[in-house]
């Protein structure tokens, strides 16, 4: 059941991220919602769910881009693997920490892809522009944090086990 | 007890970067020919009946979201544009005339005509999901015929390239795309150079231009002739906006404002042009009918053109 919950959020996440979002724009940014869900599940169930998630997500994605494909899935599954890790130090968490992780998740996430891409000859990640459009995605991503951690926690919530398993 | 935990997740961590770093280096150096490539048509023809339904739903809001907030905007942009139609009327004619002399000096010449390309007339239906690009989708793609490397135009000039298509749809580079690059002239004092985009600037580039290249603010730009290129000759690119000297007296960097507004693009056309071919023009299907009347027997051929 918790299977097939994640795997239709999956699939709903990239149809949002490529249909959706698109023309919600914010100075013509797109904010990186796959990476949101990702870092949500890794808050909730653990850095491996957040890993796989968001390796799934990025490479749903992935397929719409014209970027190599496996960049948005490294960049998310590594960021939601971080996350949470660093959130498993963490006992309390006050409300105002969801906008801040959901920035903090765009600027790591976004610098990864920008690194990895100049690696891989992306001609787009070049020059200061990426990383305004890193920085404006962070804020965007900030505001969606709060609703994309409230909606995952319910979507997946189960009383007997916190766990995922893939 | 950790320890097992801590190497499952040590496991996944590594997994994960590793297929990552798989797939990266199988897309950039095959591309998206293979397995790969068809697993990303598919994704795009089960997503293509999405995109159609949220940007029919999508677009009204839009633009009635536009309405609301720049009403004023649009007023006067309204009447700077019923007094350009006016002015635009008088050189038409002018325009007819000129086109014709050239059309038959191409002929008389041997050269290929734009004119004779056949185009396929699409509907903007997405933007690029992502940020790191420019890229629009339609909704034709294979079923009209509609081929990687197909130039695409607007009423103002050209558009971009197509880069991908898949039954119902194809993907299409924008001009302003940092991996963008095209070769053009300007009409004034023919210069020729190579126009490239670059990440969220609405300005092309061109940084080969000859030092000693006679190039002004205002120019008009157009697609040059070069062989092999997926642009055909003489198409409108925009208008030179600025021209700085490099350092050392190398060449000229020009900024070119692309006549194309992008972000206003609903339709736009493919045209059915072969990178150094030339125009593609459908073969004609011919039918046969043969009507049979008491007394006399009459067989009617009709010759069409179908786009395959």
């Amino acid at each position: 059941m918790r299977v097939r919950r994640t795997v239709l959020l999956l699939v709903a996440t990239v149809l949002l991220q490529v249909a959706v979002f698109n023309h919600l724009r914010v100075d013509g940014r797109v904010p990186d919602l796959g990476l949101i869900v990702a870092v949500a599940i890794a808050f909730d169930y653990g850095p491996e769910s957040g890993a796989v998630f968001g390796f799934f997500a990025g490479l749903g994605f992935d397929f719409f881009l014209e970027t190599p494909l496996g960049l948005s899935a490294l960049a998310y599954a590594l960021t939601a693997f971080g996350v949470g890790t660093l959130q498993g130090g963490v006992l309390r968490t006050p409300k105002w920490f969801t906008p801040v992780i959901g920035a903090l998740s765009g600027v790591v996430g976004g610098l990864i892809f920008i690194g990895v891409g100049l690696l891989a000859g992306v001609e787009g990640v070049h020059g200061n522009e990426a990383f305004v459009t890193v920085l404006i995605t962070s804020l965007y991503n900030a505001l969606l944090a709060p609703f994309v951690f409230m909606a995952v926690g319910r979507w997946l919530r189960d009383p007997h086990d916190r766990i995922t398993r893939f | 007890m950790a320890r097992p935990r801590t190497n499952r997740r040590r496991f996944v961590l590594v997994l994960v970067i590793l297929t990552s770093l798989t797939l990266i280096t199988l897309d950039s150096r095959n591309g998206r020919s293979g397995p790969l490539g068809a697993v990303g048509r598919v994704a795009h023809t089960v997503v293509s009946p999405v995109q159609h339904a949220t940007s029919a739903v999508a677009n009204p809001i839009g633009d009635w979201w536009s309405g609301l907030v720049d009403s004023g905007r649009l007023k006067k942009e309204n009447r700077k544009l019923r007094a350009e139609v006016a002015k635009l009327r008088g050189r038409e004619d002018k325009a007819r005339i000129a086109i014709e002399n050239d059309n038959e000096l191409r002929r008389f010449l041997g050269l290929d005509l734009l004119e004779s390309a056949d185009t396929i007339l699409a509907r903007v239906v997405d933007r690029n999901p992502g940020n790191f690009e420019s890229t629009i989708v339609i909704n034709r793609g294979q079923e009209h015929g509609i081929q990687k490397d197909m130039a695409v135009i607007a009423p103002d000039g050209v558009v971009g390239h197509v880069i991908e298509s898949w039954h119902g749809g194809a993907k299409v580079r924008l001009l302003t795309d940092p991996e963008s690059a095209v070769a053009v002239r300007t009409v004034e004092h023919p210069a020729t150079g190579i126009a490239q985009g670059s990440s969220h600037s609405d300005d092309l580039t061109v940084s080969d231009f000859d030092a000693k290249a006679i190039v002004a603010r205002g120019d008009h730009v157009i697609t040059a002739d070069v062989s092999n290129s997926v642009f055909p000759p003489d198409l409108e690119v925009g208008r030179v906006t600025s021209i700085k000297p490099q350092d050392a007296g190398l060449g000229l960097t020009v900024k070119i404002k692309p006549a194309v507004d992008f972000n206003e693009l609903d339709y736009v056309e493919v045209l059915r042009w072969v990178p150094g071919e030339g125009p593609v023009v459908a073969p004609p299907t011919t039918t046969t009918t043969t009507t049979t009347v008491p007394g006399a027997t009459t067989t009617t051929t009709t010759t069409t053109t179908t786009v395959p």
